[in-house]
């Protein structure tokens, strides 16, 4: 049977046969190839391990990915641990400091060593004058521009105490805790309201577009005032949105927001239509 | 299920001659006795083949040692199937068995270098031809020495 052959080819049936594939009922756990991985393995288990490996296909497939994923594992932890070598320590020792390399580097801007001197002190004077534009000026010109900062926050306060103490005085609103005449609505955030509501035709939607955008920026007005409940309002001989705002809420300040209530009705802004209805914000009870 | 017991067993260690380790005679004695009884023609011959490997591995010469362990690292990764590196260095299988040089399909040079000193790597082919002759005239001699016959075998070699 095994006559006349090479004994290459002899050898090479021999390895072909001795790891023949054998269908194994049971195969180790994976504990096992970890333990095999890190040579805790007894030899007798080894032995046991290695010659069930050699004969299935299945266990070696998992064999080489768990070694696949180890190998790459650890060229990973290898490169972020690396630590440095006796070589780059020692060249690290020999170099010179930074500020000799920095002078060395400057020198060798000019080989010419004569000249070197002139430009030096050409270089300390530009320098000088770097330092005295950057450092001087901002000394001497500072305080003014922080007292008139503080000045401009001081007129503000007494600005809105003076509001606050006028409108006591006349009777008017009742200031709030929280109500703070800056807060009120600016030319440009009414812009902004007003090109939310354009195009809506219904008062009831644009009622609640006001009630949620006063609330999102937090303005404070009248808090009696409810936006949810609308009441309707025949306008009087001679009355302007301004007039209404004040009679209605005691805010004529109120008004744009009345008037972007009504914005569907194309009136004009100083004399409204007398007999005609329009709807405002009822009062809270 | 004997021959399959007796093959795991031959594995074993064929695994410890791949590492660079000796096999005592006293540790292939079951090994021989099972051979004995119910064993196949092609157990018998791997059998007896594994006790010329392990009688080289004994007492051979110390560059016929190196030698086995290269054939056999050589001859036994040209079986299974396993993704090889493609920067493949011999170097890294210089403690290697026999599961991790399955399938790695060595050329003759590279399981030469993974048994040599970097400093001697050479790409000695007649190193092959000479461990396959030493090995061949070890098989027939176990044969013969357990069977009393002469082996089943016989080389295109001219003898």
């Amino acid at each position: 049977m095994l006559n006349n052959i090479d004994f290459e080819a002899f050898i090479h049936k021999a390895a072909e046969h001795e790891t023949s594939p054998i269908i194994h009922k049971n195969h180790p756990e994976l504990s096992l190839f970890f333990d095999e991985m890190t040579g805790d393995l007894s030899p007798e288990v080894h032995a046991r391990f290695v010659a069930h490996l050699a004969t299935c296909p299945e266990c070696q497939t998992q064999w080489q990915t768990l070694t696949k994923t180890f190998d790459e594992e650890e060229k990973t932890l290898s490169a972020s641990a690396r630590v440095s070598s006796l070589v780059e320590l020692a060249r690290r020792q020999t170099q010179p400091r930074f500020g000799v390399r920095l002078a060395e580097w400057f020198y060798s801007l000019w080989p010419a060593p004569g000249i070197r001197p002139v430009l030096a002190a050409a270089v300390a004077s530009v320098a000088t004058v770097a330092i005295t534009l950057a450092v001087v000026i901002p000394i001497l010109y500072n305080p003014i521009a922080a007292t008139s900062g503080r000045v401009a926050v001081i007129t503000s306060g007494l600005e809105t105490l003076q509001g606050q103490v006028k409108s006591l005085v006349e009777g008017g609103d009742t200031i709030y805790a929280n109500f703070d005449p800056a807060s009120q609505l600016t030319l440009d955030e009414l812009a902004q309201l007003t090109g939310d509501i354009q195009g809506i035709t219904d008062s009831w939607q644009r009622s609640l577009i006001i009630a949620a955008y006063l609330n999102s920026h937090g303005v404070a007005y009248p808090r009696d005032l409810d936006w949810f409940n609308l009441s309707s309002y025949t306008i009087q001989l001679e009355d302007t949105w301004q007039s209404i705002a004040r009679g209605k809420f005691g805010r004529p300040d109120t008004w744009p927001l009345i008037w972007l209530l009504n914005a569907d009705r194309d009136f004009p802004n100083e004399a409204l239509p007398s007999g005609e209805t329009i709807l405002l914000p009822s009062h809270r009870p | 299920m004997n021959q399959e017991l007796l093959r795991e067993d031959r594995l074993a260690f064929w695994d410890r001659l791949i590492h660079g380790e000796s096999v005592e005679f006293e540790e292939l004695d079951q090994l021989v006795t099972k051979l004995a009884h119910d064993a196949s023609d092609e157990d018998r011959i791997n059998s007896v083949l594994l006790l010329a490997a392990a009688q080289i591995a004994r007492v051979g010469r110390r560059a016929m040692r190196r030698n086995l362990v290269a054939a056999l690292r050589y001859w036994f990764s040209h079986v299974g199937t396993k993704d090889r590196p493609s920067k493949f260095d011999p170097r890294k299988i210089e403690n290697c068995g026999l599961i991790d040089i399955m399938g790695l399909y060595l050329t003759w040079p590279e399981a030469l270098a993974s048994v040599l000193a970097a400093k001697s790597r050479t790409a000695d082919y007649t190193a092959l031809k000479r461990i396959e002759r030493c090995l061949e005239e070890e098989y027939m001699k176990e044969w013969e020495r357990l069977f009393g016959s002469s082996a089943p075998y016989t080389t295109t070699h001219g003898r």
